[in-house]
């Protein structure tokens, strides 16, 4: 029941109490860093994005109509902080291999750089619930609160983003 | 409801690849690190919209346009009222918290502020929120006000020694006013530190551990079993369905501090059939003060006349969005 909770925090952070607004981030900062990581796939930038998030939630907090629902929409505000931080990740990269010689895959990837592929071909949405659930143990309750779906709806999300990673790791020699 | 297990394998490699710990938030640091956010925290939001007296401002015309929405908050406001005390008596459960237990036990009075926060599950646009002062007397009884800014919007007395019961709602002179029966006394009963050891003897409390409130070092006792507290009242008349209650006890004081309620309150009378979810923090603001007992008069004042019930229905069908 933290929706009540959140109201209350997001009302009085709006009436010049900086605390509440503090209790809302340590509440969700760590279901915001998994939400980026599983976007950057870097952990440290991944905290960098919770963090910019939470500041953009801080202007925006006037705006949000739904005070009860700020969990699900200040992960949609780090969403697109992480994919804006992807995007200049990217364009950099870019810039780096244009002028770098390219290397050959190894033929020997280690297992777990193989768990790291199959992930990656995950679509985000699949690839965010299972960052969610093992980030750091999250309940199906909390994710619930972050994700704004139902807890039989984040079920099928982690079935299907795991017979996804399973199929993939199959081919790939695992779980034999 | 189903839970992912299958390619249980997978787990401790998704593990592997995904797990950190979590990492704490250093609010401080990150304050410092985004002034201009900081600053807007600590002096407020210039919005022209969505200042904190302009959101209330559709919940006060609310108020104002609906009879019954207004009569409906006020006594389910009277009823939760009465549970939410029960709750903050808790704090005396358990085999750690003897000492609480016995300190409460000599306390007379008390004066509690807070809020409390009724949302609309059916519509979470719809809210009802109230400044609360609340005093507790064990030789008189009890008294809740309510306010939005400085305007009273409600007042609940419970005599003890007249047995008596007033709720008057000043803005538009309506009035509640009976005798307590005898299934009232017992609840009055059952806020006493005593009644609520009989009654909450086999919650099931979890510690949150330490935490600060206003500069008190305090702990917290979580419990979420509310069946104690749900037949305090019958169901037609106001319906717990669940809920959750936290103490934060004072670790020096061995008083509670701070006590919340989030609750989901079902179909009844008290709320016009319509489902509600209620939130409510109450602070001990001072305690063993000298109450005057004219707080707790239920004389009704001149000029109000009596709310009827029976007028609920049929004014609700009447009222966009509530039916």
């Amino acid at each position: 029941m933290t929706n009540a909770e959140d109201h209350i925090l997001v009302r009085r952070a709006l009436q010049a109490d900086p605390e509440s607004f503090g209790q809302l981030c340590r509440r969700y900062y760590p279901s915001l860093v998994a939400v980026a990581d599983s976007i950057l796939l870097d952990h440290h930038l991944a905290e960098d994005a919770a963090q910019e998030a939470l500041a953009h939630a801080c202007r925006q907090l006037p705006s949000l109509k739904k005070p009860e629902l700020f969990g699900p929409w200040v992960a949609a505000i780090c969403r697109n902080v992480a994919k804006d931080m992807l995007r200049d990740r990217q364009r950099q990269r870019a810039r780096v291999a244009d002028c770098s010689p390219q290397e050959a895959d190894g033929p020997d990837e280690r297992p777990m750089e193989i768990v790291a592929e199959a992930m990656q071909r995950l679509p985000q949405h699949l690839r965010e619930v299972i960052y969610l659930r093992f980030y750091n143990g999250m309940s199906y309750q909390q994710m619930s609160g972050v994700l704004g779906a139902t807890q039989e709806s984040i079920d099928g999300r982690l079935r299907r983003a795991k017979t996804r990673i399973a199929a993939y790791l199959t081919k790939r020699g695992f779980g034999r | 409801m189903r839970r992912d297990s299958d390619n249980s394998w997978l787990d401790p490699l998704l593990s592997q690849q995904v797990h950190h710990e979590p990492a704490p938030f250093d609010f401080q640091r990150w304050s410092q690190e985004h002034p201009e956010e900081a600053r807007l925290l600590k002096h407020g939001f210039e919005m022209p919209g969505r200042s904190g007296k302009t959101t209330t401002y559709p919940i006060w015309r609310y108020i104002m346009e609906s009879r019954v929405t207004r009569y409906c908050a006020a006594a389910v406001i009277a009823l939760a009222a009465l549970v939410l005390l029960s709750l903050f008596w808790t704090s005396d459960q358990g085999v750690a918290l003897a000492a609480v237990q016995e300190k409460v036990a000599q306390i007379n009075t008390m004066i509690l502020r807070g809020e409390k926060v009724f949302t609309c599950v059916a519509d979470p646009n719809v809210v009802y929120s109230f400044d609360l002062v609340k005093y507790v007397s064990r030789q008189y009884g009890y008294t809740e006000e309510g306010r939005i800014g400085d305007t009273l919007v409600y007042r609940v007395t419970l005599n003890k020694p007249q047995q008596q019961c007033s709720i008057l709602m000043p803005l538009w002179k309506k009035c509640l006013h009976f005798p307590c029966t005898d299934e009232q006394i017992a609840i009055m009963e059952k806020v006493s530190p005593t009644g609520v050891m009989d009654m909450l003897l086999g919650t099931e409390y979890k510690r949150l551990g330490p935490a600060t409130i206003d500069g008190i070092n305090v702990e917290g006792f979580q419990f979420e079993d509310v069946k104690p507290v749900q037949n305090i009242l019958p169901k037609h008349l106001f319906d717990i369905q669940q809920g959750r209650g936290t103490v934060w006890i004072g670790t020096r004081e061995l008083l509670p501090v701070r006590i919340e309620g989030d609750m989901l309150i079902g179909q009844s009378i008290a709320t016009l059939l319509m489902d509600w979810r209620l939130y409510e923090a109450n602070t001990l603001d001072s305690y063993d003060v000298e109450l005057d007992p004219r707080l707790f008069n239920t004389e009704i004042p001149e000029g109000y006349t009596e709310f009827k019930f029976t007028d609920v229905i049929p004014i609700k069908l009447t009222i966009p969005g509530l039916h």
